[in-house]
């Protein structure tokens, strides 16, 4: 060879960012800060809450927001914003945990369904459409009867149901990338099929379900709230913000903010993780 | 052979594309003219930017994009019209042949439908009229049996038989202007060949001008007697295409024809243009071709983006057009 | 080691049939497509054979039986005068490698450039681990590129770069034989040729035997010393280069030559031909092939 091509990889257009990429990162900022307050809110509501989440004042139940009690008190007299705070790390922790679960089972379920020959993706096929023809709601109180009720219990449970999706939309990605020439010539260099499926495969389609996973967690809380009204969820007196949203209705006409509150909690996370994973999807598209 | 009267004429238009990355200049200071019945080339590699320019003729062009300067069809302005004036030339006065015949038909409807909608929407015929006509013009293409693929639909077709299905619907209302992007691409070499004869007996027959843009200088060569070399957005040479393939008067010319495989004559090892494309959003300043250029001096880097004349009818972007290029075939300077 | 006379390659009655699927009971046995229907060929060390044809001719499956991606119906793969079984041992597949047609998907996205070749030298233990940094960089300028593509991902480079990097990591496995499935023609004019001279350069430094399948006659008489003509699953002509260009003898080759759109030579002689040439589907035999 008589030349030799020098790399030079510079990003086009430095200085001023395209309007487009502008709005997409700020969707980002404002996204990831949300979730970040959620998560800051979770891990030091036993500092920021201003009283004990349980303590009952039976006398001062139901007083309107005032200096003391910033969003007031529910029918036991307990702090709502120190319920809402300390329901934050119920919440925030269970519907983490269990998309994360149902993400990492359907994750590994829909790389070996998309990769591995025909009768193992019929079987994992199989068993996803009897999975989704059943009620969801049935099969989670079933599993809780099963299981007994606790937190573990629900995060297995919400798992044990909820995986599908990601199985779904990861086996659709491994499809497109396993017949790209890149997955054959991983094959023919030698490699191994763990290889290969984790190192070349994987890293191309694990976007996929972490896109999903950020609306599935808002489903899970609003599946958690489900829960609680039914009585096998997170049971009382442990604040967690479906059973606040309950508590709160018998008393709407007179006391909204007690359901308002709670609701507005998950209002704004589900926008927060929204806006996290519209700029995902971008950077995925990419 | 650009008459007095030229049937279109495009001048000083330039096209911006939006893309994720920021808008993009995909085409700007191209003007040339199209006589009646004549077959004009437009050459160019990717990004060139001929593909752009063609599409911006009828306003075909990815929302977002924006067109300056002027495109006069038959003495009316095409660019900056709305779409319902241009809806009646679109198809009917000038028409489109496109790459990829499998995208540009229909998946879902028989291929008889498909060419009566065009007589039927266009020319404001009846049914029975419109697949009577329909059935003449696959017959007028060369297709063996007109009233089976009448019936059939796109994906029972070769892709030979789907681009003569596309020519006929180019075809049916005798348009005046054909533009072709890249019609053979897609097809083997044989079926490329009849393709190509087809194409010019339907532009003898039917009288129609045609634009031919392509990549491969040898199909241009069969179809075209002038030709359009676009690099990097520019238009760089034109002319009748004898001449500018046997004399080439642009730098980049020279070497992109230099770098082409010879089926016929003496062997020879591949000779290629050093470098890459430019950065499509930084382009150098002043001719675009003198980074990869082995004739480029200070000069180059303050060229206007204007073609100068050649020898009367042939023009160049190049400044060193009149002052010795490497002759074609000649090694010196190009980089392996 | 092999001695010189022994080729590392060669096919003998290589033969690939598909069923189409969908179909149950008597219909199916009819439903066999023969998509390579009985080939010979060897590639000596240090040659670049051609194999040329047109969309479903069987080029594409034959190189996928060469490497071990298809397994075929009849015949055997010959390594060094070794028969390969069903399934290639790692070794097996180290010594034939593949460079894909197309740029855009035949590199991992998600991974660097040297990620890309390092692992391929950890995994075979081809260098020891202290060396891999450079050797990494040695492949890349062996084929026209300097070390700072190293920490470069895919996306970042043009077409004719990936080609390269391609080329590069088939070359990370030392094989004997690369297989060169239409590596240029994704390719500009412009940058083919460069990417033409690496292959020429890499045959004559290492020796390497290439097969190189292409649909382009062109660029085949340039960089091939032999040169085989496939249509519909058989190979109907196989010459040296100079004397299949100058002396087709096959009528398919002889059409196939004149179908070629010529850039020189007066007007009226660049006419297209526009002969027509039966299809792949309409052999009379009843072989047909699966198109790609």
């Amino acid at each position: 060879m008589s030349t030799v091509e020098t790399a030079i990889v510079a990003e086009p257009a430095g200085a001023e960012e395209p309007r487009g990429r502008r709005r997409r990162s700020v969707a980002l900022i404002v996204g990831t800060s949300i979730v970040g307050t959620y998560i800051l809110a979770a891990v030091l509501a036993p500092w920021l809450a201003p009283y004990d989440p349980l303590a009952q004042d039976v006398p001062n139940a139901l007083a309107a927001p005032s200096g003391s009690h910033p969003l007031g008190t529910d029918h036991l007299g307990r702090d709502v914003l120190s319920r809402l705070l300390h329901g934050s790390r119920v919440d925030l922790l269970l519907g983490m945990a269990a998309a994360g679960a149902a993400g990492v089972l359907g994750t590994v379920l829909g790389l070996v369904a998309g990769y591995a020959g025909r009768s193992v993706d019929v079987v994992v096929t199989r068993v996803m459409d009897v999975v989704q023809a059943l009620p969801g709601i049935v099969l989670l109180l079933v599993l809780l009867l099963v299981l007994g009720p606790g937190a573990g219990s629900i995060i297995a449970a919400l798992a044990l149901t909820g995986w599908v999706a990601y199985a779904r939309l990861v086996r659709a990605s491994v499809l497109v990338v396993r017949d790209q020439d890149f997955t054959s010539a991983a094959r023919l260099a030698g490699l191994g099929h763990p290889r290969v499926l984790f190192r070349h495969v994987l890293p191309n389609v694990w976007i996929q379900g972490v896109i999903y996973m950020t609306s599935d967690i808002v489903i899970i809380i609003g599946a958690i709230a489900a829960l609680g009204y039914l009585g096998i969820g997170i049971q009382a007196p442990t604040p967690e913000w479906g059973q606040m949203i309950y508590d709160g209705q018998a008393f709407l006409a007179s006391h909204w903010w007690l359901s308002a509150a709670p609701g507005l909690a998950i209002v704004v996370l589900g926008l927060g993780l929204a806006l996290v994973s519209d700029a995902l999807t971008d950077r995925a598209r990419r | 052979m650009v008459s007095a009267e030229p049937l279109l004429e495009v001048s000083d238009l330039a096209v911006t594309l939006h893309t994720p990355q920021g808008p993009l200049r995909a085409a700007e200071g191209v003007s040339f003219a199209v006589a009646a019945a004549e077959a004009v080339g437009l050459v160019g590699e990717s990004g060139s930017g001929k593909s752009v320019a063609m599409r911006a003729i009828l306003g075909l062009l990815p929302r977002g994009s924006t067109v300056s300067g002027s495109v006069r069809f038959a003495g009316r302005e095409l660019v900056g019209v709305a779409e319902r004036q241009l809806a009646p030339i679109r198809g009917r006065e000038i028409s489109m042949i496109f790459q990829d015949p499998m995208t540009a038909l229909n998946p879902i409807r028989r291929i008889g439908g498909q060419i009566g909608e065009v007589l039927r929407i266009q020319l404001g015929w009846n049914r029975r009229r419109a697949s009577a006509h329909a059935r003449e013009l696959l017959a007028r293409v060369e297709i063996a049996e007109p009233d089976r693929v009448l019936r059939q639909f796109p994906h029972q077709l070769s892709g030979g038989m789907r681009q003569r299905v596309l020519i006929a619907m180019a075809l049916a209302c005798q348009p005046r202007l054909i533009l072709c992007d890249e019609p053979t691409t897609a097809l083997d070499v044989t079926t490329q060949d009849q393709i190509l004869a087809l194409l010019r007996r339907a532009s003898d027959e039917s009288g129609a001008a045609m634009i031919f843009v392509s990549h491969d200088l040898a199909v241009v060569r069969q179809l075209c007697s002038r030709v359009l070399v676009m690099y990097a957005g520019r238009l760089v040479e034109m002319g009748p295409i004898g001449p500018v393939f046997a004399d080439p008067r642009h730098a980049y010319t020279a070497a992109l024809l230099r770098s082409l495989p010879a089926i016929d004559g003496p062997r020879q090892p591949p000779v290629s243009i050093g470098g890459e494309l430019p950065d499509r959003f930084r382009p150098p300043s002043g001719c675009r071709f003198r980074t990869r250029c082995t004739v480029a001096d200070d000069s180059c880097a303050s060229l206007p983006s204007t073609l100068l004349p050649v020898d009367g009818e042939r023009g160049s972007a190049c400044i060193h057009a009149a002052t010795g290029l490497p002759d074609r075939g000649a090694e010196s300077g190009v980089s392996r | 080691m092999s001695s010189n006379d022994v080729p590392p390659i060669e096919l003998r009655g290589l033969r690939k049939e598909f069923r189409l699927p969908g179909l149950r009971g008597r219909a199916r046995a009819a439903r066999t497509q023969v998509a390579v229907a009985g080939v010979d060929l060897t590639v000596s060390r240090g040659e670049i054979v051609g194999l040329v044809g047109e969309s479903g001719c069987g080029k594409s499956t034959l190189a996928r039986c060469v490497v071990g991606m298809y397994s075929p119906t009849a015949g055997e793969v010959l390594l060094d005068g070794h028969p390969v079984g069903t399934r290639r041992s790692s070794a097996d597949r180290r010594r034939v490698q593949m460079v894909f047609q197309d740029p855009a998907s035949a590199l991992n996205p998600a991974l660097r450039v040297r990620d890309m070749l390092a692992e391929l030298l950890r995994v075979h233990r081809l260098v020891p681990s202290s060396d891999i940094a450079g050797r990494c960089a040695e492949l890349l300028e062996s084929v026209g590129l300097d070390a700072g593509f190293l920490d470069v991902f895919p996306h970042a480079l043009s077409g004719g770069q990936r080609q390269r990097v391609n080329i590069a990591r088939a070359l990370a496995l030392e094989p004997d034989v690369v297989v060169a499935d239409e590596v240029v023609s994704a390719l500009d004019v412009s940058v083919q040729a460069a990417v033409l001279n690496v292959l020429l350069d890499l045959r004559a430094r290492l020796g390497l035997s290439i097969l190189f399948i292409s649909h382009n006659l062109a660029v085949v008489r340039q960089v091939c010393d032999r040169v085989a003509v496939m249509y519909a699953g058989e190979i109907v002509e196989l010459a040296d280069v100079d004397t299949l260009f100058a002396e087709p003898r096959h009528d398919y080759t002889r059409r196939l030559l004149a179908a070629i759109p010529r850039i020189s030579g007066d007007h009226a002689q660049s006419v297209p031909s526009g002969q027509s040439v039966p299809s792949g589907q309409s052999v009379p035999s009843g072989q047909s092939v699966p198109s790609g």
